[in-house]
């Protein structure tokens, strides 16, 4: 399935069993600043719980500007991205960003420890009402083939692959509903990236716990990939971008 | 004790400038050419001021001062807008804005607060004054500016990691506003730390030669070494704070592409 065919045009006119919708892109343009080059052009998606869905297409052809487009990381020239049906306001997208985390692909860790660097979002005002929680960061760690001291590690001493880990990781423990993965497994070996997909895998078919919500809302991931084997199992919807436009 | 120089005696110390080119022409540093222009220039310059202040002063007139002051500010933000490795569009709008809030603020402040000259435009005092505070307010400017963009540009993927786990503009961009703003305060403090010591500073000089007594130059050397370090500090922070405004959008997204590589 490339597309769903109609959009839900409201969360309550969808029945409780129906997948909800969480993000909606309409009609997204953007070209490179000063140059003008052409980066993607007319993208509309639609993703909904308990979607894992992977964007395919050849290098350049516009996958992780999509998904920066996605994460509101960068301004679109066109078209907008909605929330659960809802236009997002300058002012609430650092909350939106904690729903919905960007994982860049060469993961950037901040000065310290895996641990320095696993409090640091906690410290944001999105992040009110969250605190950080070692024991949880600790399980998800032995989950992905680590020991305990790997917390101390300091962040200069990380090969590429533990740095995605812990990336995963620290968005993992801000309770996203979507992650947006771009190349998120690039420099992992087969047995860590393995683990990888299979803590993904039951995070989506997890229903995070609800307060005064009959039935909390589901989470989803998109993925960009090159590894045809991590699209068959990691996805359930496919999406093809070839020059900017989906195919 | 004040002693008038005559034209001879400027010519005498001129002279000196031949000593100069002779060391570079027995060193072949091929600098002569150089020196005969720095030095030409640096007679022709400070003659046209002489001449320009003669007239400011002998005619007393507001709108006189305000228009010299506004000229230096001008000129101020041009040199302070050269000297950072990166440039954007608009930059120079910035540097005027921080050469205002901080130079222009401490002009105001001394002449209405500290000073209290009489008439309030007073050209001998303002005319020196702001030129004191203008020129090290554009370095804390240039320096603000250039460490605000290195650390953009040098820390761009740590700053989009903590925008994409949901800071805000201000909270991704503190770590490089606080570097570039210490590094814009910096030689302040530093010139407060070795007034008197290193050197007498330019002002005092002046004054001491001209014959006031050393304590009451001492006295106007701190009021001024006080509004100079606050102006620089002022305006750098003012022209760091700018830079984010651009550089960062209200959707809380990084525009570093906006920087360029001067000459680029």
């Amino acid at each position: 399935m490339i597309l769903r065919s109609q959009l839900l045009p409201t969360l309550t006119a969808a029945p409780c069993q129906s997948p909800r919708l969480l993000i909606e892109a309409r009609n997204l343009s953007r070209r490179a600043p000063g140059q003008g080059a052409l980066l993607f052009q007319g993208i509309s998606l639609s993703l909904y719980e308990g979607d894992r869905l992977a964007l395919r297409g050849p290098s350049g052809a516009g996958k992780s500007v999509i998904l920066r487009a996605l994460a509101l990381l960068d301004a679109s020239d066109d078209g907008e991205v909605l929330w659960q049906g809802a236009q997002i306001a300058p002012a609430e997208v650092p909350n939106y960003r904690q729903k919905v985390i960007y994982l860049q692909q060469r993961s950037a860790m901040l000065p310290g420890s895996v641990a320095d660097n696993l409090r640091l979002p906690f410290a944001f005002a999105a992040s009110s009402g969250k605190s950080y929680q070692e024991a949880q960061a600790r399980s998800w760690f032995t989950r992905l083939g680590r020991s305990d001291d790997f917390l101390t590690k300091n962040s200069r001493d990380l090969s590429g692959g533990e740095a995605q880990l812990v990336a995963l990781v620290r968005a993992l423990q801000l309770a996203p509903q979507v992650l947006l993965l771009d190349e998120a497994t690039s420099a992992l070996d087969l047995k860590t990236a393995t683990a990888f997909h299979q803590l993904l895998t039951t995070w989506v078919a997890d229903r995070p716990s609800s307060q005064g919500q009959d039935l909390p809302l589901g989470r989803a991931l998109v993925w960009v990939t090159h590894d045809e084997q991590q699209l068959v199992s990691l996805s359930n919807r496919e999406i093809n971008i070839a020059g900017g436009c989906i195919k | 004790m004040y002693q008038s120089l005559t034209y001879l005696q400027v010519a005498l110390a001129g002279a000196l400038v031949l000593v100069n080119g002779a060391l570079s022409a027995v060193l072949q540093l091929r600098l002569e050419r150089q020196l005969a222009i720095a030095a030409v220039r640096m007679v022709v310059q400070l003659l046209l001021v002489g001449l320009v202040l003669r007239f400011v002063f002998a005619h007393s007139s507001w709108l006189l001062v305000a228009g010299l002051v506004v000229i230096m500010s001008g000129l101020a933000t041009s040199a302070a807008v050269q000297r950072p490795d990166r440039v954007y569009t608009g930059m120079w709008w910035d540097g005027l804005m921080s050469v205002v809030i901080g130079g222009w603020t401490m002009g105001l402040f001394a002449v209405f607060v500290v000073l209290r000259v009489h008439p309030w435009y007073q050209p001998q005092t303002i005319i020196p004054l702001m030129g004191m505070i203008l020129g090290n307010t554009l370095t804390g400017i240039s320096l603000g500016i250039n460490h605000f963009t290195d650390s953009i540009v040098g820390e761009r993927d740590q700053i989009e990691a903590m925008l994409a786990l949901g800071a805000s503009r201000a909270e991704a961009a503190r770590p490089s506003l606080s570097k570039a703003i210490r590094t814009g305060v910096i030689p302040t403090i530093n010139g407060m730390m070795v007034a008197g010591i290193v050197s007498l500073p330019g002002m005092m000089t002046g004054q001491l030669l001209s014959g006031i007594d050393p304590v009451e130059a001492v006295k106007y050397q701190i009021v001024v070494m006080f509004l100079i370090s606050s102006g620089a500090s002022l305006a750098s922070v003012a022209a760091a704070l700018l830079v984010y405004r651009r550089v960062f959008s209200a959707s809380h997204q990084l525009q570093s592409w906006i920087l360029r590589e001067r000459g680029k």
